[in-house]
């Protein structure tokens, strides 16, 4: 019996040395001097479009805008899509593009259509109005340094990526649910999208941050290939690849500010992304339970006895370790802070926990709440309607 | 525009299957017929949560199988033993092929014990006829309506140019079920499978209005094909032998000098993808041609994402990217029926179809030459060769790595360019109006002039 718990246990531990390992190298990167430098002035950057689909106030919106419009990029645009003119981000985008005049802003009011991906429809119509020849889509709660722009195009440059995509570095925590959801994406989301990608060139393309080619996303007849399915990202990099083009990272992270995510949000947004995954690789999901030994050494306990206990000492120290690096290597500005430091072992048991019911989830439900409406997904994350007549999407995507 | 002041008239129901795009295609037509949708009978919003799971999985069954022969070795061995279930018997010598057959029983047993389609007559609430595309769901009204006085009437649109017994009932003299049958080939099979003569009606096989034009008419059909003939026939030979009957048929006083250099190939992937190795294929040895503008290709993805990802893949290792929407279209859409407009809009700029000899081999009588690639399943079989009989498809003469060299003399010498006319004259191309009248008027005719059939 025992062996069934410590077979796993083994591997597990050494795939999150291993994505440790991959994140301390391909760590954010400091000086920002040293790699302006490395850009070489003969590139001629193409121009590109900045799509950001926002919908309501998120943490530090200003700021956040802020860092797109001082890129160091010779020529772009920025396109808003919001639902409606009521939207309360709607001044802050006013108030933000008045003091770059010199970047040419639009904002579209694209109204909801709760039968497709809402996200995919704002960007759809921003994609008609903008003149970039790349395409960035960056969510409102993205946070950029100066030169990320430049630093994404030079991969689409050097390497003729078509997508390229972002680790990304969860940060700015002032609660204790934002500091779980900062940490999970640091350890879990970021740490699986450059270990997959750097060992196995398997793209894990996350949405909050992509770089696109404009031709090539036409081929496929634009963003609304993507209408009918939730999981809008991951498939735009499954396409792509699988349709002959190349998809990429240099591993230029992106920011993600979530200053005060509560416990219900963080529960809310977990859930979503598991059942998204679950409904598009489920071998690849209930392999995920390895990424939680805490888990399996407490059913180990409750299965074999006390013999367990020590096991379970050295799991959770081990995990709780593992992820400090993280901490320490990748969330700048929250290490800074003294509170995080002392919440940080608690915090990664805590979730930990949690993360193991949202890893129930998908099998119970396959609803999930996402931009004001709840939506029921189905194989490859297909949106599911009652529809009046026959629509034949295929679920095969 | 939509015209708000026409009404839709009422004349059926439409039900199809998704078993392919074969059934669906038959259907697309039809659809004017009926104020409602077509019915997809076993897909999500059409037959009971039971009944769904049961077609997704025959639709998977199905998928799989028209790949299976492109798998190597086990894949051919099990192609073999597949077709030898769905074999046709042949046709001489002539014999009373009335009793059922295995696949008759088993149909009869999903029906009967595991209720297949049991919903169907609950959903079909009005007494309208029904038009059925696939025999499981006529097969199963046939069977639930048996017995009872009155009752709507079904009809069963048939997609080949010859058919399984399983396409009529157990007892085929007590069946209710009307034939439409795309021609006489199926008729008389259908009399040696015991079908009275009175519910067999030989209207052709429904095509696209929007191809053809008007009945009396064929205006869009006409022009269409004088200009296909055209870029077909670069050097003459066609119009030397043809041109008196051309000018007869087509209502023209002078050919016209042809002013179009290229010429359009449109190679349509099958439904289930299994042709989509033969796309690179074709890219390759037509990449010269394609970047010298010579030849535009269309390439009918159909509805499956995988297929045109892969399309697009080989676009890409052929470096051709460029060349997309420019000498390379790709006829794709998710919604089958908005991929049948599409494919049925790209019909009239094409010169040559290249299919495998599916229910596309009826689209033969739109004047277009067909090239066939290999059939799959003996009703493809029996649809190839009734395309030779009446000489509209060719097979191709080389593989399609060498297409460029061989579609080129197929061109030069006239043979694409008759295949087109030979499909014009000898196939039915008025099966639409035709079923349209028999359903409002109750009237049916065959005719002999080709500008009638």
């Amino acid at each position: 019996m025992k062996i069934a718990f410590i077979i796993p246990l083994i591997i597990s531990g050494f795939y999150l040395v291993l994505m440790t390992f991959m994140t301390v190298i391909h760590r954010p990167r400091r000086s920002r001097g040293a790699r302006k430098s490395n850009h070489n002035q003969d590139f001629r950057y193409p121009p590109v479009s900045i799509l950001k689909p926002i919908r309501g106030l998120e943490d530090e919106l200003e700021a956040n805008l802020e860092s797109f419009y001082r890129l160091d990029y010779p020529v772009y645009e920025i396109l808003f899509a919001i639902d409606d003119w009521q939207d309360k981000a709607v001044e802050i985008i006013r108030r933000v593009s008045e003091k770059y005049p010199h970047v040419r802003t639009s904002i579209l009011a694209t109204g909801h259509n709760s039968a497709e991906n809402p996200k995919i429809h704002k960007l759809d119509f921003m994609e008609k109005q903008c003149y970039g020849r790349l395409l960035w889509v960056a969510d409102a709660n993205v946070r950029v340094e100066a030169d990320t722009l430049k630093c994404l195009v030079e991969e689409y440059l050097k390497k003729g990526a078509r997508v390229i995509f972002s680790p990304i570095m969860g940060t700015s925590s002032r609660t204790f649910a934002s500091l779980m959801e900062n940490t999970s994406l640091n350890f879990f989301t970021s740490g699986n999208v450059i270990t997959l990608w750097k060992l196995f060139s398997i793209p894990i393309v996350v949405g909050k941050s992509m770089l696109l080619d404009r031709l090539a996303l036409k081929t496929l007849g634009g963003f609304r290939y993507f209408k009918n399915y939730l999981a809008e990202d991951y498939l735009i990099g499954k396409s792509f690849q699988q349709s002959g083009f190349r998809v990429s990272t240099n591993c230029t992270w992106v920011a993600n500010i979530s200053q005060r995510a509560s416990l219900k949000s963080f529960y809310r947004r977990m859930a979503r992304w598991a059942r998204l995954r679950y409904q598009l690789n489920r071998p690849a999901y209930l392999s995920e339970i390895l990424l939680n030994p805490l888990i399996l050494s407490l059913s180990g306990l409750a299965l074999s006895g006390a013999g367990f206990w020590k096991l379970l000492g050295l799991v959770v120290s081990g995990k709780v370790f593992l992820e400090y690096i993280n901490f320490l290597v990748v969330d700048v500005l929250d290490r800074s802070r003294l509170t995080n430091h002392l919440l940080f072992p608690f915090m990664v048991v805590v979730k930990d926990i949690i993360l193991f019911v949202v890893y129930l989830t998908p099998f119970f439900s396959t609803t999930v709440e996402w931009r004001g409406g709840r939506i029921k997904v189905g194989r490859n994350s297909l949106i599911c309607h009652p529809a009046r007549y026959e629509k034949l999407a295929y679920e095969e995507a | 525009m939509k015209n708000w002041l026409m009404k839709k008239p009422d004349l059926a129901r439409i039900v199809a299957v998704h078993m392919g795009l074969g059934h669906l295609r038959a259907a697309f037509p039809l659809r004017n017929f009926s104020e409602k949708e077509i019915i997809v009978w076993g897909s999500r919003h059409y037959a009971a949560p039971g009944e769904k799971k049961y077609w997704r999985a025959i639709r998977r069954v199905y998928y799989f199988l028209s790949r299976v022969g492109s798998y190597p070795l086990l894949g051919k061995l099990a192609l073999k033993i597949i077709l030898s279930i769905q074999r046709i018997p042949p046709f001489y010598p002539r014999k009373d092929l009335s009793s059922p057959n295995l696949a008759v029983k088993f149909l009869k047993f999903l029906i009967s014990k595991a209720g297949l389609c049991r919903h169907l007559s609950e959903h079909l609430s009005d007494n309208l006829p029904v038009i059925h595309t696939f025999y499981a769901t006529a097969i199963a009204l046939d069977m639930i309506s048996a017995g009872v006085p009155g009752g709507r009437e079904n009809y069963l649109l048939v997609c080949d140019a010859d058919v399984n017994r399983v396409w009529v009932p157990e007892n085929p003299v007590t069946s209710r079920i009307k034939y439409l049958v795309p021609c006489t080939q199926v008729k008389k099979r259908l009399l040696s499978y015991g079908v009275r003569p009175e519910n067999i009606f030989m209207t052709g096989f429904p095509l696209p209005t929007e191809n053809i034009g008007t009945e009396t008419g064929l205006e869009i059909l006409k022009i269409d094909l004088l200009a296909r003939l055209r870029r077909l026939d670069p050097g003459g030979k066609f119009f030397a032998y043809h041109s008196h009957s051309v000018n007869h048929l087509l209502g023209v006083k002078r050919i016209p000098e042809v002013q179009d250099s290229h010429f359009t190939v449109m190679f349509a992937i099958g439904g289930a993808g299994a042709q989509t190795d033969i796309v690179r294929r074709i890219l390759r040895s037509l990449n010269r041609s394609i970047q010298a503008g010579q030849v535009r290709l269309l390439l009918s993805c159909g509805v499956q994402r995988r297929v045109l990802e892969r399309t697009l893949k080989y676009i890409n290792q052929e470096n051709l990217i460029t060349h997309l929407d420019r000498h390379i279209y790709l006829v794709f859409s998710d919604d089958v029926f908005n991929y049948f407009e599409q494919f049925n809009r790209w019909l009239r700029q094409t010169d040559v179809l290249w299919t495998k000899p599916s229910e596309l081999s009826f689209y033969c009588a739109l004047g277009l030459p067909i090239l066939m690639a290999d059939p799959i399943g003996p009703q493809e079989e029996l649809n190839k060769r009734w395309l030779m009989e009446i000489h509209a498809g060719l097979v191709p003469p080389g593989p399609p790595e060498y297409c460029s060299e061989w579609l080129e003399d197929l061109r030069e010498n006239g043979r694409l360019a008759e295949a087109a006319w030979d499909g014009f004259l000898k196939s039915r191309k008025l099966g639409t109006f035709k079923i349209k009248r028999l359903l409002e008027q109750g009237q049916y005719s065959e005719e002999l002039s080709p500008l009638k059939q």
